[in-house]
């Protein structure tokens, strides 16, 4: 597994992006349908829906946060569309622990960037980390 | 639109095979993604949501939900999205939830923009709130 520094999705490929579509039962056209994205929407090609990048932010959390348990909360602000061949790379810009903490919170300001350079999206989250960046969490009991 | 008003509640159940499909697709490396075993041997109940996967169009209709609150979906724009995550969603959860319209602002930058504030919130079959999602539809004016 991906060391937690930072993340580095797959090349986005059209069969990705239609897999995500029927996963998340996203039938919008700017998604699957080439001809729809160029000739009535005004896009290059077909474009990557926001889910992909919300599953790439949110397993880069959890490598943060020790586990899905950590992830506390997060706002992630969508700045520019991702085309078929990106590649996205989320990292950690800055990580703030309140000194009132406990080692039970930092908050993590992490931007989401494509190999061309372009930022695509912006992260702030709160997650359960030691001071020493470590995961506290862990799971819950089954329910 | 008033704020304050909320949609019908709605419910459904996180399908495994969505989960697996989702992990597939985005080539997800942790294997409480798409493997219950690992999941389970982790200390889950089933195959673990990806934080991210649940957001408000999940287990209502997109068009719905816009509609319910007078959204354009031709015009609307997906802007910023907040989570808080309050327990784990695994494959096999039963979700009840109800998105309402928080608050609408107008803005003018660029485009002339309204701007809606929607809240969704996700209880388990346990009736423990498990997600609060917050959502802003940017709709263009111009």
């Amino acid at each position: 597994m991906p060391t937690a520094a930072e993340y580095l999705s797959p090349s986005v490929t059209r069969l990705d992006i239609a897999a995500t579509c029927v996963a998340t039962d996203d039938p919008a056209p700017v998604h699957l349908d080439e001809r729809f994205a160029v000739e009535e929407a005004g896009y290059p090609s077909v474009l990557a829906p926001g889910t992909m990048l919300l599953g790439w932010a949110g397993e880069y959390l959890e490598q943060l946060a020790g586990g899905p348990v950590g992830v506390r909360s997060w706002t992630v602000r969508f700045t520019s569309p991702v085309w078929p061949g990106d590649r996205v790379r989320l990292a950690t810009k800055s990580v703030k622990m309140p000194d009132n903490s406990g080692g039970q919170g930092g908050i993590f300001e992490i931007v989401a960037t494509t190999d061309a350079g372009v930022v695509v999206g912006e992260i702030h989250a709160e997650l359960a980390v030691t001071p020493d960046g470590g995961g506290s969490a862990t799971p819950e009991a089954p329910g | 639109m008033t704020p304050g008003t909320a949609a019908a509640p709605f419910r459904g159940v996180i399908e495994r095979a969505k989960l697996i499909q989702y992990a597939q697709a985005l080539h997800l490396h942790n294997p409480i993604h798409r493997d219950r075993s690992a999941a389970v041997a982790a200390g889950f109940r089933d195959v673990v949501a990806p934080p991210g996967f649940v957001i408000s169009n999940t287990l209502q209709p997109k068009a719905l939900k816009l509609s319910t609150f007078g959204i354009d979906e031709r015009r609307a724009l997906a802007g910023e999205m907040r989570f808080e995550h309050l327990g784990v969603i695994c494959a096999g959860d039963e979700l009840h939830g109800q998105s309402t319209l928080l608050d609408v602002v107008e803005k003018q930058g660029r485009r002339r923009m309204t701007a809606f504030v929607i809240e969704t919130t996700f209880d388990n079959q346990l009736s423990d709130r498990v997600l609060v999602f917050r959502e802003t539809a940017l709709q263009a004016e111009d």
